[in-house]
């Protein structure tokens, strides 16, 4: 188990490493000048000024050069500086990966906790009609784009209740009522998208270890129906459960970049498209190793979490 | 393809019942198909249905069944609810909505297929080769999925269409690779599944070499799982696209995408339908590939039924 733990996180250096050069070295290939793009419309085309810009941004030193001194900062948990507006990326991100976090989290709490009862009753009710309606609402939640639903609510709001989603963002030492009014809608979107794949999971994991020789020696011995789900079926049948949560966090991440523009949420996801739109890659570049390195830790965590579920698997 | 789905169907009563000429065999099992699973048919005919309205769109032919050109604007008829003119209505520069979703399916389809046809040929061969050889070789390809399966797609895909431009190949590079990994998963679980069938071992027997076990018998026996992914993936490549051009980092314009249809109909919330339309598209193509993804997967794998 140690071993196996010790051969993932040594594993993950490597990739790592990996994930930095492609977004640098992508970053490099980029046909556009960005002094030209920092200038933007200012209309100057003094060299002097634009070779004061690439010295400033440390541009000019050579593509290695520039890389390890990239490289070394992000090891220290410097991100270097945004080349639009000089700002840190370090301090912008300290305030908007909680925002993040916070809609990732309470929305993966929300899509279980539809999941795991929804998906138990379907797979007790096998093909009756309570299970063809769930299966069916698990697809179509599945189908429907997040950024539709979400366009959907603000749609219906404004149509009929003349009602927008709060469009200024507070926190929650700020103002917690104001802050739930913000988070609600993203955090429900996200929270229905992915609990699409989880129903669906949760149902057809459960009705396995259903059939199993443990669960009919439990029934047998006289256990009531309600401990036998509880207490042997259920938690065996979360195993691959936890494994798609863990396979689901890009896809949380997609969902809360796309939601977080749609709901007026500043959190990396806006920081990110808005990045993209100014050409500002050491944003970009910074964020892109920032979450596949989260991913990959969850990952890592969900793998071991394994162990403590099913004794019975064992790391090699 | 019709050999394939012979053997797969021996695993099924429904399906070894067909005998005949290949042609009424793989008429009849359409026809069990669609009495079996009537959802999983009718995903099918929309699928064809989009596929044909894509090509029509690629030929540009719209215009001929419509009257209109996807950026043709009449500003007098701007912002109209369904008409007999416009069957879905107007847009807010006066185009025809349904001249615009219908050019949109080409955008779709094209991202869609031609991204999977990346990600399953990669996927498959990985898959394959890493379930097929075992051991450390196997080991090691795995932990590196597992590190591509962690990339945050939709991140990179932003990031990269920053750096490369907004194109058609790029889109259809990036989705394909980053999907590869999920693709490879399933194919190293269905060729570990059959590696160590009698019927392996006789191939071996015989003196076939690794090559040839792996086309000859590894491949038509786990072709049913290729199917089934295909669907799926189709479906997220779709999914994907439409979300980069809704955030306006898809294709640029002039030519009408799904995702930046939604995203133009924010700025008029009171005119619903400007969502509702392009909305519904997606949803509904999505589904259909999602809804014959599961079909094929009761029909041809009854061991997975109702599992993903």
């Amino acid at each position: 188990m140690q071993a196996y733990i010790a051969q993932r996180i040594l594993l993950m250096v490597p990739a790592l490493i990996g994930v930095t050069l492609i977004v640098f070295i992508a970053a490099r290939l980029a046909p556009v000048d960005t002094v030209n793009v920092i200038l933007g419309d200012t209309g100057i085309k003094d060299e002097a000024i634009k070779n004061e810009i690439r010295s400033r941004l440390g541009l000019d030193q050579s593509i290695p050069q520039q890389y390890l001194s990239w490289f070394g900062g992000m090891v220290q948990g410097d991100f270097g500086k945004s080349w639009y507006t000089g700002e840190s990326i370090r301090t912008e991100l300290s305030h908007r990966l909680p925002v993040s976090f916070e809609l990732g989290t309470l929305s993966l709490i929300l899509s279980i906790s539809l999941a795991i009862p929804l998906g138990t009753i379907a797979a007790l009710k096998q093909d009756s009609w309570i299970d063809n309606m769930t299966r069916g609402v698990a697809v179509l939640l599945l189908s429907i784009p997040s950024f539709w639903l979400g366009l959907i609510i603000v749609g219906l709001g404004y149509y009929f209740w003349a009602w927008a989603p709060p469009a200024e963002y507070k926190s929650f030492a700020e103002s917690p009522s104001e802050h739930i009014r913000v988070m609600m809608w993203p955090v429900l979107v996200l929270g229905l998208t992915l609990a699409g794949t989880e129903i669906r999971l949760v149902r057809s994991s459960l009705l396995e270890v259903l059939r199993q020789d443990y669960i009919r020696t439990a029934r047998a011995k006289g256990l009531r129906e309600m401990t036998v789900l509880t207490g042997h079926a259920l938690k065996n049948a979360m195993i691959p459960v936890v494994t798609v949560i863990g396979l689901q966090l890009p896809i949380v991440v997609a969902g809360s970049v796309v939601l977080e523009n749609i709901f007026m949420v500043p959190g990396i996801g806006r920081y990110v498209v808005q990045a993209s739109t100014q050409y500002d890659f050491p944003i970009m570049q910074s964020v892109v190793v920032m979450v596949a390195t989260v991913i990959m830790v969850s990952n890592l965590a969900v793998d071991v979490s394994y162990g403590w579920l099913d004794p019975r698997i064992r790391f090699r | 393809m019709a050999s394939s789905t012979q053997e797969v169907g021996g695993a099924n009563d429904a399906w070894s019942g067909a005998s005949g000429t290949t042609s009424t065999r793989l008429r009849r099992n359409l026809m069990t198909f669609a009495r079996r699973k009537p959802i999983g048919a009718f995903s099918a005919v929309i699928i064809c249905a989009m596929s044909v309205i894509a090509l029509v769109a690629v030929l540009d032919l719209v215009k001929a069944a419509t009257g209109y050109d996807f950026d043709q604007q009449v500003l007098r008829d701007r912002l109209q609810m369904p008409t007999a003119g416009h069957w879905l209505g107007t847009d807010n520069l006066g185009r025809d909505l349904l001249t615009r979703v219908l050019y949109g399916a080409r955008v779709s389809i094209t991202i869609g297929f031609s991204a999977v046809l990346i990600s399953e040929t990669l996927g498959l061969t990985v898959g394959m080769t890493s379930g097929f050889l075992g051991g450390r070789f196997d080991t090691l390809v795995q932990r590196v999925v597992d590190v591509w399966q962690a990339m945050p797609g939709l991140l990179m895909l932003i990031f990269l269409i920053a750096v490369f431009g907004r194109s058609i190949p790029i889109m259809v590079g990036v989705i394909g690779v980053l999907g590869a990994a999920r693709a490879s998963r399933l194919m190293r679980g269905a060729t570990i599944a059959v590696r160590n069938e009698q019927y392996i071992d006789a191939a071996r027997a015989l003196g076939a070499g690794n090559a040839r076990i792996i086309l000859r018998h590894i491949l038509p026996n786990i072709f049913h799982v290729l199917l089934i992914s295909i669907s799926v993936s189709i479906g997220s490549a779709i999914l994907v696209e439409s979300t980069l051009s809704f955030l306006g980092l898809g294709l640029p314009p002039p030519y009408p995408t799904w995702g930046r249809m939604l995203n133009d109909s924010r700025g008029f919330l009171s005119y619903p339908w400007l969502a509702v339309v392009p909305g519904i598209a997606i949803t509904l193509t999505v589904f259909a590939f999602n809804m014959l993804g599961d079909a094929l997967r009761d029909v041809l794998d009854p061991r997975l039924r109702g599992s993903r």
